[in-house]
């Protein structure tokens, strides 16, 4: 069953609604902020890599701000231990049985800052969550609900003490972007108002948790045609391909890129995929997964100039094949 | 596709050298290979680098210009000029591509390196390699169109040739197997694995064209313009000669026709020479007849290039009151000097090397005085002309024979073993049987009715023969046709014996003969007389022929009649009118046959390209629209607008996506308001239909629903709409430019 013109009008309104509602936060971040939202209504995870003061805990905050619902924020710092993300068992001496406590990980958007200063044993229990949507603890699970999100930022200047996310880790984000410095006028508008020191505290819920899982549930009966899902697996070939990958995407990019995709479509009023989005899409759903060559890595190519040539390479279909 | 440049120069320059074969005998093949040669290199050097280069059409045409006017004077051989570029040349060159071709068709072969007709040859080579090659290198779907270059090339080499064709068989069959695999390896069904099927299809083309091609080339005289364009002397356009014998005899009889001195002893003057019988009259036969009679052509100084053996001889000729175009000679004429103002005259005169006579196109004018060198070929011997064979010649078939003449012929010379046994036995029967008349009543002579056709060949073989070298010549000449020789009728002056051998001669009309010469291998034409003497006529030899008869030996019997039978429908009878009526195209056809040709070569070569063009954009569009499927119609739509755009000069991205696509083009022909970069009116912006066209594409393609007809239909007039902006949004020259471009054919989408 596909989408019709009403579901879609509908999904383009709500999503344009909640995109104008965190652009109040975010001031001239208009595709970063739809890009957030549609990993967000694809059931999948965000980083954001940025140097710091470019708003990407804004930015996950008014995101957490318009859905109504639950939302944590875990600052990341060498010492944080699994069981302070994850939750904790604890005996409890009047019912003489274990409880279990559910660490701030429970939540519908979870705000993971700086997530690469954390000891790579508290980033794979994140990790381990983000993937299966549950938490266990001591052989039992606990479910976190839906929608489920996470935001995680990390800084790449300033390396010293941090731990790098290994990039299998990588994989489980759906979305890896940046947001980059403000424009000038939105700079001297962002100036304008700083007395307003959080500017996310204003936002007012615009969505409830369940409207965002049915907008997912919607985005996934987006159509797309057979020579699309052609195109999005000849790009993962080629990355896989190119002579400056040792690694390129997987099948989970490939999925990921359809899925994301889908809910773009259908964020634009459209019932189908269309080559445009799988272009606009792939470098911050491929180029994170990409390992490259260490020759190339030297000579300052980056994952996103590889994605980049890839998608000039390799023609987009026009026709249904 | 394959792409493989350095098959495609030589397959089209193989097929462009040997397109260019029929023009041999207009040139002569020394003087044709250096500008074919440098015509062929120079067009393909150039496709080759503008391809490379990605020349423009007009940088490509300037190129060309210029490698023709450098490269010009060095093959285009005039002595006079040298063979580097100079303004002359270049003036020289710049004239002769125009008028180069009129030369070619106008004067006689061969041409050699006279003037500047080789221009013509090298013209035709360097636009057709060039032609071919930018087709075959930078177009990828039309390319193989190329093919077609050299079958034009070769059309309009025929056109410009003679009637001679050069290795047609193996010229032809070469270029269609050489051009036919090509364009198949082209579109990539050549497959080299299957090669017992090409081996069998080439053979079979091979055998088909060997046996066909000489089959064609025999059945008709070959189209060439040079008959059209200044239409040769017609020998067909004059009156028989031969039907005129009575008049010279009975109007002319006393006039002194023609004087001539120095003629040597045994020679006879030539008037006329006629292998054309149809039923009614002996003609001259016209310039349809590949061989015979019909071929006239201009001739210089020389008249007669073969070397001939006989006796050589200066003749002096002064004209009287000749009253035909035929002007008299005596054997081969070597030379033909007018005295006085020979330019005029010379221009005028048509040779003819099979029968070796002459003729001034619009008459001998009374008093004309001429020298002429001559060879008088040597009368073989009686003995010799017996074993002789006949030569192999080709003669116009005479129609409507009477079947007197093949009964009687085969009386007389049934026996004969040889053909000049035969020819000698209807001589001497003719000349001893026949009585003399030239039926002039009035001055006594018995009654003898004049002409020389069926009818009256019939009443002269059916009773007492009676009649005069008319007659006699016309009859002989069928009887000897009928056995197989190959014989014509000659007009002409035969001296009296009395004064054979004098000084000057001085012909009457009285003097006028016909005579009979039957061509022998070895021997040339040779002359039969079978005219009685004039002393015989019907009144003086009265004794029946019977009584010379032994009546103690048998006689064999009459030989059976043929049954009388009444004439039916069927059965063409010849008469006056039917020679008269010969289906001749009207004057008024001729003139219009003739503008048609004249204007029709240089307007296809001017709208041919664009016509062309339009045609295949048309065809195109076409085909887009007619589409079975809706999906492809809407594709179709938006690749006719990708086609213009392209055509209009606007680089349209590959690898993009149709809204990508869009914005690029939006980009190009500037936003709303603005003028485009390469002037023209303010663009009223094609962003929005353009992106509306992408976006409805794209809705179609990939939302896996069929659109319905009405959306097909709206989007096809959208896409016209666009196609109207885009065109308004660009400058005149460019809008004007997309007619002629190739550029949307050159990458099939």
């Amino acid at each position: 069953m596909s989408m019709s013109a009403e579901q879609s009008a509908w999904f383009a309104q709500t999503f344009d609604e909640l995109v104008a509602n965190i652009g109040q936060a975010l001031l001239g971040k208009e595709h970063a902020v739809r890009l957030a939202l549609t990993c967000m209504i694809a059931d999948g995870h965000l980083l954001l890599e940025d140097a710091p003061g470019t708003g990407k805990t804004s930015l996950a905050k008014a995101i957490a701000a318009t859905v109504q619902g639950t939302h944590s924020r875990i600052q990341f710092t060498p010492d944080l231990l699994p069981s302070d993300v994850t939750g904790v068992t604890i005996y409890d001496q009047g019912s003489r049985s274990f409880d279990f406590h559910p660490g701030p990980v429970f939540a519908s958007v979870v705000l993971a800052d700086e997530i690469n200063r954390a000891s790579p044993k508290t980033q794979s229990a994140l990790l381990e969550v983000m993937e299966e949507a549950r938490v266990t603890v001591d052989k039992v699970s606990h479910q976190v609900g839906r929608p489920f999100m996470v935001i995680a930022t990390q800084n790449p200047i300033e390396q010293a003490g941090t731990y790098r996310l290994p990039e299998a880790q990588l994989d489980r984000f759906l979305v890896k972007t940046s947001l980059g410095y403000p424009d000038r006028a939105s700079t001297v508008r962002i100036l304008s108002g700083a007395s307003d020191r959080d500017r996310t505290k204003s936002l007012l819920p615009k969505i409830t948790t369940q409207a965002v899982a049915e907008m997912s549930d919607l985005a996934t009966t987006v159509h797309v045609e057979d020579v699309v899902l052609d195109y999005v697996a000849r790009l993962t070939e080629a990355t896989r391909e190119d002579a400056q990958t040792v690694v390129g995407a997987s099948v989970r990019g490939s999925l990921a890129l359809v899925r994301l995709a889908k809910v773009w479509a259908a964020s634009q009023g459209r019932g189908y995929v269309i080559p445009d989005d799988i272009k606009l899409l792939a470098e911050p759903v491929l180029a994170h997964r990409l390992i490259l060559d260490t020759e190339a890595e030297f000579a300052g190519v980056t994952a996103r100039q590889v994605v980049a040539r890839v998608l000039a390479e390799t023609a987009p279909p026009a026709t249904r094949g | 596709m394959r792409r493989r440049p350095e098959i495609d120069v030589v397959v089209l320059t193989v097929s462009l050298a040997l397109a260019m074969l029929p023009v041999i005998p207009v040139f002569g093949a020394r003087a044709l290979v250096a500008p074919v040669l440098a015509g062929l290199i120079c067009g393909a050097g150039l496709a080759v680098v503008a391809a490379h280069l990605r020349w423009g059409t007009a940088v490509t045409i300037a190129a060309a210009l210029a490698a023709y006017l450098l490269v010009g004077p060095a093959v285009v051989g005039d002595a006079t000029r040298g063979p580097l570029p100079s303004a002359r040349s270049t003036v020289d060159l710049l004239t002769a591509a125009v008028t180069a071709w009129k030369q070619v068709l106008t004067l006689e072969p061969q041409l050699g390196t006279a003037g500047t007709v080789l221009a013509a040859p090298f013209l035709l080579a360097l636009v057709g390699s060039l032609g071919a090659l930018s087709l075959a290198l930078r177009t990828r779907r039309a390319g193989a169109l190329a093919a077609l270059v050299p079958l034009a090339v070769l059309v309009v080499c025929v056109v410009l040739s003679t009637k001679v064709a050069v290795f047609p068989v193996a010229a032809g069959v070469g270029m269609v197997l050489s051009l036919v695999s090509w364009v198949s390896w082209r579109s990539g069904t050549l497959a080299p694995r299957r090669v017992v099927s090409i081996a069998l299809v080439a053979a079979v083309v091979t055998a088909l064209g060997s046996v066909t091609a000489p089959w064609l080339a025999e059945q008709r005289a070959r189209f060439v313009t040079r008959d059209e364009i200044v239409p040769p002397f017609d020998p067909a356009d004059q009156p028989s000669p031969l039907s005129a014998f009575r008049a010279f005899v009975k109007d002319w009889g006393d006039t002194d026709l023609l004087t001539v001195r120095g003629l040597p002893e045994g020679a006879t003057v030539r008037l006329a020479t006629m292998d054309a019988f149809d039923g009614v009259v002996w003609d001259v036969a016209g310039a349809a007849a590949a061989e015979g009679s019909g071929s006239f052509r201009r001739v210089g100084s020389e008249v007669d290039p073969l070397r001939r053996v006989g006796q050589r001889a200066t003749v002096r000729f002064e004209a009287g009151a000749l009253p035909f175009v035929w002007l008299p000679t005596v054997g081969w004429a070597k030379q033909v000097t007018f005295s006085g103002g020979d330019g005029a005259l010379r221009s005028q005169l048509r040779y003819n090397d099979a029968t070796g006579t002459a003729a001034l196109v619009d008459g001998v004018p009374r008093g004309l005085e001429w020298t002429e060198d001559v060879v008088v070929p040597t009368v073989p011997t009686e003995p010799d002309l017996d074993r002789a064979t006949t030569a192999r010649v080709v003669l116009p078939k005479p129609q409507e024979v009477p079947d007197m003449v093949r009964t009687r012929a085969a009386q007389i010379a049934g026996t004969a073993g040889s053909p000049g046994l035969i020819a000698r036995s209807l001589e001497e029967e003719l000349s001893t049987d026949g009585y003399f008349s030239h039926g002039l009543v009035d001055r006594g002579d018995t009654p003898s009715l004049s002409g020389h056709g069926a009818n009256r060949i019939t009443d002269l073989l059916g009773t007492t023969m009676v009649g005069d070298g008319e007659q006699y010549a016309s009859a002989m000449a069928l009887m000897a046709r009928e056995m197989g020789l190959p014989s014509r009728v000659v007009l002409g002056f035969v001296p009296d014996p009395a004064v054979a051998g004098d000084p000057a001669i001085t012909f009457t009309g009285s003097d006028i003969q016909a005579w009979v010469e039957v061509d022998f291998a070895g021997y040339g034409w040779v002359s039969f007389f079978p005219t009685p003497d004039q002393s015989r006529t019907p009144r003086q030899d009265t004794s029946p022929q019977q009584a010379a008869a032994d009546p103690a030996v048998r006689q064999p019997p009459p030989p059976p009649q043929d049954p009388v039978t009444a004439p039916d429908d069927d059965t063409e009878q010849p008469t006056t009118d039917d020679n008269q009526d010969r289906s001749q195209p009207s004057e008024v056809l001729l003139v219009l046959r003739r503008a048609a040709l004249l204007g029709g070569v240089p307007t296809l070569l001017v709208l041919g390209p664009p016509l062309l063009l339009a045609l295949l954009k048309g065809r195109r569009r076409r085909r887009r629209r007619r589409a079975e499927d809706g999906v492809r119609r809407v594709i179709g739509g938006w690749d006719e607008v990708l086609d213009r755009a392209t055509d209009l000069r606007r680089d349209v991205p590959d690898q993009a996506t149709r809204r990508e696509i869009a914005v690029a083009l939006a980009g190009s022909f500037g936003p709303a308001g603005t003028r485009p970069a390469d002037g023209g009116r303010r663009s009223a912006g094609i962003g929005g239909p353009v992106a509306t066209l992408a976006a409805r594409a794209d809705a179609v393609v990939f939302s896996g629903r069929s659109p319905t007809e009405a959306e097909v239909e709206a989007y096809w007039t959208q896409v016209d709409n666009a196609v109207g902006a885009m065109r308004r949004a660009v400058p005149r020259r460019v809008r004007w430019r997309s007619w002629w471009t190739w550029a949307s054919l050159r990458g099939a989408r």
